[in-house]
């Protein structure tokens, strides 16, 4: 039972990085030129 | 749940510590990346910055009135300043270290809080996934991601480790023993309470839980020392502050606090969509942000008439499934989330009317609920499987499947959220796209976008364009606060308009700016440049400025030492010398502060004192901006070339 208990943390574990890897959101640092460039 | 589900719960066969270390893994492994992430919102000012932390001799002053009015970072949480004050004299100011203390205390609540379950007789399936919840709930991010707001898991870990004790001395077999742990959880909990008045709120869980007995475990006559050392621990941590702040809130009638400036009425229904929009965010947590915009609203606004019934459902379902202990999980879940948020419902004086880190406590009564919902939840699932199939395999993962689900939600979104706070900037673009209409955001931001460019002599036009634009905003959004003058000032700084800078420092000053040493250092700066004040005029208030910064607050070391550079600069040598070192002792990370002590003994023509003096921080001025360092290096190869250097006493004629 501590093995299958391991192995489903294990999943829940790989879930939620994976998962995290999907929420975060995608805005990065702010880049100057980006926005600069295109308000100008 | 019945005694024969307990029995045939598959994994009340694993042994308690496995469960628990699995637990405690999970909950940590989420906060992991954390470690990576800078120092950012109060950090700068409530670590970095402060003084107080550097002088432990000085800490009993927290106990009374003099560190309030010393304006010492959260005075008013003795435990607090205490537990950072030993955090920086073990660990320093690498970021990393001080996250992974945040990362830690919330496993110690994870612990602590599975511990009380297990000892009121709570199913094994139910304490571990409660506490696994409780580790994995995205509202939690900002609590955990932010180093300052370790307040919040500070007095939970320590309330938490009160229950306990207090539990425990109702279970001890001597007097002896129940007397000391009756004596340990009063200290426990007037340490929580002092790192966070609502820990206090922790007793009536206590009482609730043990009042309801949902696993068996009713009060008796031999819990009495137990509640009172709660009752005392929480009534000191009360006392304290009353006696120091003339009430529970250190916000007092600050104009400025939105209970203060619009009334309780207007307040109290927002705060009742405020509390409906917790709710939401921790069952599924969406919608979680680092700034929320919640002006007042009127009781009969759409959202308040709806809210409002909502919250007395609840409140009326919890009093039903604690009558008679009917449903008293239910009961402890409602009744008790709704009691440890009450110190936060804005009915006393608060600088944030919603902030996703109050529902930290909260949320233990709530994860505890939505455990055992999603557990029942599961089982009936497996059941109704088994007898449709006839089949036995899959049953215990199909009974724990929502739970899993919920879990994996929960991680998986705080660990999204937790990114959000990797630094000041990304934060702050992030609240204004969570909350376009928050001043704050956009003032913040501007000083940010500003802070970017440095001491450029020539600023880049374009980033400059854009702070200004968003203190422009901010000050359409909330004309009546400092912070988007302060915003216009730091521009005007950058742009070397000394007149304009000196105009708006003003103008912030007098909106009642919080941490006024900012304003009175900057002004203290700018008007010795102003070009419109005769030069007498200018460095009398340069002076009086910086005095005043240093004596309201003398603990900041931007005070001491912006002090200094205006002593510095207008040849008061001995003051700025005696500045500089207090700066150094209040801030010793800041290897400007060296060069600028190095500089004034060049000044002075002391190129032995100016040597000893870099020598001192030889290793601290490694990490010194090169080209700050190798010019005053120059200076000082030069000063000790060209100074005349003393007789040899044989060659005197």
């Amino acid at each position: 039972m501590t093995r299958k208990f391991f192995a489903l943390l294990a999943f829940v574990a790989l879930s939620i990085a994976i998962g995290g890897m999907a929420c975060i959101e995608t805005q990065e640092e702010i880049d100057f030129s980006d926005e600069t460039d295109g308000a100008t | 749940m019945s005694d024969r589900a307990h029995a045939d719960d598959p994994w009340s066969r694993v042994s308690p510590r496995v469960l628990l270390l699995g637990v405690l893994l999970l909950s940590a492994l989420l906060y992991l990346p954390t470690l990576t992430f800078a120092f950012v919102y109060d950090d700068h000012w409530t670590l970095l910055a402060n003084g107080f932390l550097r002088q432990p001799g000085d800490l009993p002053r927290l106990l009374g009135p003099s560190a309030h009015a010393a304006h010492v970072p959260d005075a008013f949480r003795p435990t607090l300043v205490a537990f950072d004050t030993a955090s920086y004299w073990l660990l320093g100011v690498d970021p990393w270290r001080h996250h992974a203390v945040s990362v830690l205390l919330h496993v110690s609540v994870v612990a602590a809080m599975a511990t009380w379950l297990r000892r009121l007789g709570a199913p094994t399936a139910l304490w571990a996934s409660s506490a696994a919840l409780f580790g994995v709930m995205a509202i939690h991010a900002e609590a955990v991601a932010v180093v300052s707001f370790h307040e919040d898991l500070l007095a939970a870990g320590l309330g938490m480790a009160a229950l306990v004790l207090a539990d425990g001395s109702g279970r001890a077999r001597g007097t002896g023993s129940m007397l000391v742990l009756a004596a340990a959880s009063a200290v426990l909990m007037a340490l929580a309470a002092g790192a966070k008045l609502n820990a206090i709120a922790l007793v009536g869980l206590w009482v609730l839980a043990r009042g309801l007995a949902p696993w068996g475990r009713s009060l008796g006559a031999r819990d009495l020392p137990g509640a009172l050392g709660l009752l005392v621990g929480a009534s000191l941590a009360l006392a304290h502050r009353l006696a120091i702040y003339g009430g529970p809130s250190p916000y007092g009638d600050d104009p400025r606090i939105a209970l203060v400036e619009h009334g309780p009425v207007s307040v109290l229904a927002r705060s009742v969509q405020i509390h409906v929009g917790y709710l939401q965010q921790m069952v599924l947590p969406f919608g979680l942000s680092p700034e929320y915009v919640e002006p007042p609203d009127a009781w009969t606004s759409i959202a308040t008439l709806v809210c409002a019934p909502a919250l007395l459902g609840l409140l009326g379902l919890g009093l039903h499934a604690a009558w008679r202990r009917r449903h008293p999980v239910l009961a402890l879940a409602v009744l008790g989330a709704i009691g440890l948020a009450l110190p936060t419902s804005n009915l006393w004086p608060m600088p944030n009317l919603r902030a996703d880190r109050l529902m930290y406590l909260p949320s233990i009564p709530v994860a505890v609920g939505l455990a055992a919902l999603l557990l029942g939840a599961g089982r009936t699932w497996a059941s109704r499987v088994r007898a449709e199939r006839a089949d036995q395999g899959g049953g215990e993962v199909r009974a724990l499947a929502p739970l899993l689900t919920m879990l994996i939600l929960q991680g998986a979104l705080a660990q999204g959220a937790s990114t959000i706070y990797r630094s000041d900037l990304r934060l702050w673009e992030t609240a204004l796209r969570h909350a376009p209409g928050s001043a704050r955001a956009h003032a913040i931001l501007g000083e940010l976008y500003v802070a970017q460019l440095g001491d450029a002599p020539n600023p880049d036009p374009k980033p400059l364009t854009r702070a200004s634009t968003h203190c422009t905003m901010a000050q359409h959004l909330a004309p009546r606060q400092a912070l988007p003058w302060l915003c216009e000032a730091r521009v005007a700084v950058a742009a070397h308009d000394w007149a304009r800078a000196y105009d708006r420092f003003t103008r912030a000053l007098e909106l009642g700016m919080p941490r006024r040493d900012r304003v009175l250092t900057a002004l203290a700066s700018v008007v010795l440049d102003h070009p419109d004040l005769p030069y007498e005029d200018r460095t009398v208030r340069a002076r009086e400025f910086a005095d005043r910064a240093i004596r309201e607050y003398p603990y900041s070391a931007l005070a001491a030492a912006t002090a200094a550079g205006i002593h510095h600069r207008l040849g008061d040598a001995a003051a700025a010398r005696e500045l500089y070192a207090r700066a150094r002792k209040l801030r010793p990370e800041r290897w400007d502060l060296v060069l600028a002590g190095v500089e004034l003994e060049l000044d002075l023509g002391h190129a032995s004192a100016a040597r000893a003096a870099w020598a001192a921080s030889k290793d601290l001025l490694e990490g010194a901006d090169p080209t700050r360092r190798d010019h005053v290096r120059r200076r000082l190869a030069d000063a000790e070339r060209l100074a005349p250097r003393p007789y040899p006493l044989d060659s005197t004629p």
